[in-house]
C-alpha cells in the first residue's frame, strides 16, 4: 500500500487502502476531502484522509504501507508522447460513450413515454393530421429518437477521479517523521498495540482517546492524558478528572517513571466518598 | 522531519483502478448517499455476532459514503487552468452562480488556491493542468503541496464556513481612511465647512447619508433665519445625531464627540464583570465596597504608542452574510474576522486581541483546528 | 458581539429577600477563626451561622454547603482568601494559630503561600471581585481557582469559573488546557473568567495590593453553524 506525502504527513486517497487501514489495522485517520453530494451535514468530509504524524510513522513502522512522494512527476511537464495519450485516451472515453448515451436516452424516453405521446399526438391534432395521431406508437417515438440521436460531445462524462488513476511514478520518502523515542509517540504505540483504536484527544483536551473497537459503533472508553514528568499540580488533575466524567470515560495518566523504561498507566476515578 | 526523498527509490505506480465504464459514468451519475442515522454506539467490545454485523453494516455504509465519485457532464463544469508558478487557477470558463468566487485580474479571472480547490472538490469545477483533467491527488499535489503548511488548515475552515453558509472572502485589512461615514460625521463635516471653511471630505460627500444631512441643515437654517415659529413636520424630524447608537455598557461619561469606532467593540476600561453594581445589596453598602475596590482594571490608554502596535496574530479571513448584499468590488465591514489556529497552536493571550481590536472594528473569531481535523470556534471578550 | 450574561436562578423555596453581603460584627467583638494549616476554622456556631449567612462565607465541615448537618461537632471552615478578606479588610474577624497568638498580615501571609505559592494572585482577584458584590468559593471542582456566584449558591447557579494567572503564565492558553476547561464549564453552563493578575512584588500590607492590575479575557465557544442559519431565516 501506499501512502502520498502532502503536509508532511501520509494521505490515503483510494477507498479500498483507506478500509483495509481502518478496518485490519486500526488506523482512522481523519477524512479533510470536501464532500459534493447533499446527504451530507456541512460537518462532514471524505476522502482523501489525512492520517497524523504519528498514525503514519505507526504504519511505517510496522510495514504497512510506504510514504511515497509524487511532486515530481505529478507537477513536471508531460512528454509530448505521453500528452497525446492522454488525450487520445480522454477522447476515446467521451466518443465510447455515445453508445451508452444513446440507450440511456431511450431509457429516459421510455420512462416520460405517456407524456410524450400525448405531447406529440396533440402537436399531430393541431396540424390536422388525426389520423397520423391515432396511429401513433411508443415504438414510433423510440424510433424516432434513435434515428435523431446526436451525440454532442459536451454532453458526454467526465469523471474526477479522487486517486490519480494515470500510471506515474513516486519516490520512496525514508527516515522518520516524528522522533520515535519521544514519550508521546511512544505511549501511542503502546496504546495501539494493545489492540485499541487510538485518535487524538484535543477537542477535549486530553493527549488521546481510545476505543474498544472501530469508532463507527464504540464509544471511546478512555481519555489518556501524557505526562512528561510523573508529577501533576493538583488543580490540573482534577481538571483532567472532571473532564473525564463530564464526557462520561475513564481518565488515565500515561507516564514513564525515571530510570524505568517501562510505561506506567494510572487510572483516576472521581468518587463520592460519603455514597 | 527527518526524511529525504532526493536520491530514494524511484517506483512506477499503476492504480489498480481504472477510470469508470461508460455505463458506470450513466449509472452513478446522480448517485446521492442516504446517511442512515446510526443507532446507539456500544461501550463494550465481546466480539459477539450482533456486534460483528452491526460493525459490517456500519462499515459498508462508510465505503458508500466514502466512494460517491464526481460526474459531471464535459460541458456542465466551470473550467480553469492552474498555473503553477503564480499559485493561482486562471478561469476559462465559470458556471452557473460564480458571483463571490474568485477575483479579477486585467481583465481575467482567478480563483485562490482554497476557491479553486473547494469547486474542484464540490465537482463544480474542471481543472485542467498541462493540457490534461486534474485528479483530486494531484490536485493536493498542486494546490496544497507535500510541505507541512498552513494552506491545509486554511482549506479546511475555507470549506467548512463555506458550507455552512458563509461567503468567505481573504482578509482585507481595514483602510486607514476608515470608517463607515455616519450621519453624525456628516453633520460635523458640514459645521466644520460653515463656521471653519473647511471644505468637506470626499468620502462624506459620498456617503448616502450627506445628502439627507445637508437637506436637513438647510431646512432647520431655513427655520431659524425665516423665524418660524411653528413647524411641527421638521421639528419632528429632528435630526438624529445618533450619538449613542453603538451599544454600550451603563457607567458612560458625557459624549461630545461622535465616538470613534475603535470602542464599538473593545470595551477597554469597562470590566466585564460588573452587573452585579447595580443590585441593591450593593448600593446599601457601596462605601464599604469602595474600601476595597483597590485592585484594578489594567487600561489601555489609547494615546500611548503600544497600541499602534501590530499583533503577531494573522487575520485570514474575512466572513461575510449571504443576505446583506455582498460585492466582491465593493464590500462592506464584514461580519467576522477569522484567525485560524492550527492544532497545537496556543490561544492568543489577552494583549495580542487586544492590539488587534485596536485596529479592526470586525468581532474576532478565533478557529481552532483540532489534531482529529475537528474545527471549533471561539469568541473573545476583553477588557 | 455584545457580551451577555444571565444569571440562572435556582429553583428554591426559601427567597432570601434581604440579602447581606458582609457580616457585621456583633458589638464591637470581631468572630473568632483558628488556622489549622490548611483553612480558618470557626468554632462557634452563633460564629458561623452568622458568616454563612451573610455573605456565604465558609463550609460546614460535615455540609455540602453551609453548616447545616445539625452534628454538634461541625464547624465552619473558611478558605484562605476569605479569611485574609474578612480578617484584614473587614476586620470582622481574628485569626488565631494552633497555639492561640493572633496572626497578623504578613505572619497568615507567610502561612498561605507555603500552602499556594499562587496565593497574592489568588487574593487580589478575589478582592477584585468582591468588590463587584460577587459571591467566591472555590473552583477546585471544575479544575479552577473559584466559582462565583450572584448573591448564593443557593439561589443561583454559578456564572463564571474564574481561573487566576500570573502575568508570565501561558498554561491555559494551551489549547488542549483551554478546551478541557471550556468543555467542563460549558457543560455546566458557565462561562471561563480568565483573571491575569499583575502585581507588584512585595506584599507587606494589605494597602500595597493596590498596585495591582487585572485583565479579564473571557473565552466563549461559537456556534458559527447556528449562527448563520438563523441569520439565512
Amino acid at each position: 500500500m501506499y501512502l502520498t506525502l502532502l503536509n508532511g504527513t501520509g494521505f490515503v486517497f483510494n477507498v479500498d487502502d483507506y478500509m483495509e487501514l481502518r478496518s485490519k489495522h486500526r488506523i482512522m485517520g481523519a477524512p479533510v476531502g470536501t464532500a459534493n453530494t447533499k446527504g451530507w451535514s456541512p460537518n462532514q468530509s471524505t476522502l482523501p484522509v489525512e492520517l497524523t504524524k504519528f498514525e503514519t510513522q505507526l504504519v511505517l513502522d510496522e510495514n504497512i504501507a510506504k510514504l511515497m512522494d509524487k511532486s515530481q512527476d505529478l507537477k513536471a511537464k508531460p512528454t509530448a508522447e505521453k500528452l497525446e495519450k492522454y488525450k487520445a485516451d480522454f477522447e476515446s472515453r467521451l466518443l465510447g460513450q455515445e453508445e451508452a448515451l444513446k440507450t440511456e436516452k431511450l431509457r429516459e424516453t421510455e420512462r416520460y413515454m405517456e407524456k410524450i405521446l400525448t405531447g406529440k399526438r396533440k402537436k399531430l391534432l393541431k396540424q390536422g393530421k388525426t389520423e397520423m395521431a391515432a396511429a401513433l406508437t411508443a415504438d414510433d417515438v423510440l424510433k424516432e429518437m434513435s434515428e435523431n440521436f446526436k451525440f454532442d460531445r459536451q454532453n458526454a462524462l467526465v469523471e474526477v477521479p479522487c486517486e490519480h488513476l494515470r500510471n506515474h511514478s513516486a519516490q520512496i520518502v525514508t527516515g522518520t517523521l516524528v522522533d520515535i523515542s519521544c514519550l508521546k509517540y511512544r505511549i501511542f504505540k503502546d496504546l495501539w498495540k494493545r489492540g485499541k483504536f487510538v485518535t487524538s484527544g484535543d477537542a477535549f483536551g486530553a493527549d488521546f482517546l481510545v476505543y474498544p473497537g472501530d469508532p463507527l459503533i464504540y464509544h471511546a472508553s478512555h481519555i489518556v492524558i501524557v505526562l512528561e514528568k510523573p508529577v501533576i499540580k493538583p488543580l490540573e488533575l482534577v481538571a483532567k478528572v472532571r473532564l473525564s466524567v463530564i464526557v462520561n470515560k475513564s481518565c488515565v495518566f500515561a507516564f514513564e517513571k525515571e530510570n524505568d523504561d517501562g510505561i506506567q498507566y494510572q487510572s483516576v476515578a472521581w468518587c463520592n466518598p460519603s455514597k | 522531519m527527518d526524511t529525504k526523498t532526493l536520491d530514494s527509490e524511484i517506483v512506477e505506480i499503476h492504480p489498480k483502478n481504472g477510470y469508470l465504464s461508460a455505463k458506470e459514468l450513466i449509472a452513478h451519475r446522480h448517485s446521492e448517499f442516504e446517511p442512515q442515522s446510526g443507532g446507539l454506539k456500544r461501550t463494550q467490545n465481546e466480539g459477539t455476532a450482533p456486534e460483528l454485523e452491526e460493525l459490517r453494516r456500519a462499515q459498508e455504509q462508510l465505503r458508500a459514503q466514502l466512494s460517491v465519485p464526481r460526474i459531471e457532464r464535459l460541458g456542465g463544469r466551470a473550467l480553469a487552468i492552474w498555473n503553477d508558478e503564480q499559485k493561482v487557477a486562471e478561469v476559462l470558463r465559470k458556471d452557473g452562480k460564480f458571483e463571490n468566487f474568485g477575483y479579477s485580474e486585467q481583465g481575467r479571472l482567478y480563483l485562490e488556491y482554497y476557491e479553486a480547490m473547494f469547486l474542484l472538490e464540490l465537482g463544480r469545477l474542471q481543472l485542467e493542468y498541462y493540457g490534461s483533467v486534474v485528479s483530486i491527488e494531484q490536485a493536493y499535489v498542486l494546490l496544497l503541496g507535500k510541505l507541512e503548511s498552513e494552506k491545509y488548515t486554511n482549506y479546511l475552515v475555507y470549506s467548512a464556513l463555506s458550507r455552512a453558509g458563509y461567503i468567505v472572502v481573504r482578509h482585507i485589512p481595514p483602510e486607514k481612511t476608515p470608517e463607515e461615514v455616519t450621519s453624525a460625521d456628516c453633520i460635523w463635516a458640514l459645521l466644520k465647512e460653515t463656521v471653519g471653511n473647511e471644505p468637506v471630505p470626499d468620502h462624506i460627500k459620498t456617503s448616502p447619508f450627506y445628502a439627507v444631512v445637508e437637506k436637513r441643515m438647510e431646512d432647520i437654517k431655513e427655520l431659524i433665519t425665516s423665524q418660524k415659529t411653528e413647524d411641527s413636520k421638521i421639528t419632528k424630524e429632528s435630526i438624529d445625531l445618533e450619538f449613542d447608537s453603538r451599544k454600550r455598557k451603563a457607567n458612560e461619561k458625557p459624549i461630545e464627540e461622535p465616538p470613534s469606532k475603535k470602542e464599538k467593540l473593545s470595551i477597554a476600561g469597562r470590566s466585564l464583570v460588573d452587573q452585579l453594581k447595580n443590585e441593591m445589596s450593593y448600593s446599601k453598602l457601596e462605601e464599604i465596597f469602595e474600601k476595597f475596590d483597590i485592585i484594578q482594571l489594567k487600561s489601555v490608554d489609547d494615546t500611548k504608542e503600544d497600541t499602534t502596535e501590530l499583533s503577531s496574530l494573522k487575520i485570514t479571513f474575512d466572513l461575510h452574510l449571504h443576505n446583506e448584499g455582498f460585492k466582491k468590488s465593493s464590500p462592506k465591514p464584514p461580519t467576522f474576522n477569522v484567525i485560524i489556529l492550527p492544532s497545537q497552536t496556543s490561544f492568543p493571550p489577552h494583549d495580542e486581541i487586544a492590539k488587534i481590536q485596536n485596529h479592526h472594528t470586525a468581532p474576532l473569531l478565533v478557529i481552532s483546528v483540532s489534531e482529529s481535523k475537528q474545527i471549533q470556534a471561539f469568541l473573545y471578550y476583553i477588557s | 458581539m455584545q457580551f451577555s450574561f444571565p444569571c440562572k436562578r435556582k429553583r428554591c423555596f426559601h427567597k432570601n429577600v434581604n440579602y447581606t453581603p458582609f457580616p457585621s460584627c456583633e458589638n464591637g467583638e470581631r468572630h473568632q477563626g483558628r488556622f489549622t494549616g490548611l483553612s480558618v476554622e470557626i468554632i462557634d456556631p452563633v460564629q458561623a451561622k452568622s458568616l454563612y449567612d451573610s455573605g456565604c462565607f465558609g463550609k460546614g465541615s460535615k455540609s455540602r454547603g453551609g453548616p447545616a448537618s445539625g452534628d454538634e461537632d461541625e464547624t465552619l471552615l473558611l478558605g484562605l482568601e476569605e479569611s485574609c478578606f474578612l480578617a484584614y479588610y473587614l476586620n470582622t474577624l481574628e485569626i488565631t494559630n494552633l497555639a492561640g497568638s493572633s496572626m497578623d498580615f504578613q505572619v497568615f501571609l507567610e502561612a498561605a503561600k507555603k500552602l499556594n505559592e499562587r496565593f497574592v494572585e489568588n487574593l487580589a482577584c478575589y478582592l477584585y471581585l468582591k468588590s463587584k458584590n460577587w459571591v467566591i468559593k472555590s473552583g477546585i471542582k471544575f479544575g479552577g481557582d473559584f466559582l462565583i456566584y450572584k448573591q448564593s449558591p443557593r439561589l443561583y447557579h454559578a456564572s463564571f469559573l474564574v481561573i487566576v494567572q500570573t502575568s508570565c503564565d501561558t498554561d491555559y492558553y494551551q489549547s488542549k488546557n483551554l478546551k478541557g476547561v471550556q468543555r467542563v464549564a460549558e457543560t455546566s453552563d458557565k462561562d471561563v473568567l480568565l483573571l491575569t493578575v499583575h502585581r507588584p512584588k512585595d506584599v507587606l500590607s494589605p494597602k500595597v495590593l493596590q498596585e495591582t492590575t487585572v485583565t479579564e479575557t473571557i473565552v466563549r465557544r461559537f456556534n458559527y453553524l447556528t449562527f448563520v442559519q438563523s441569520k439565512q431565516q
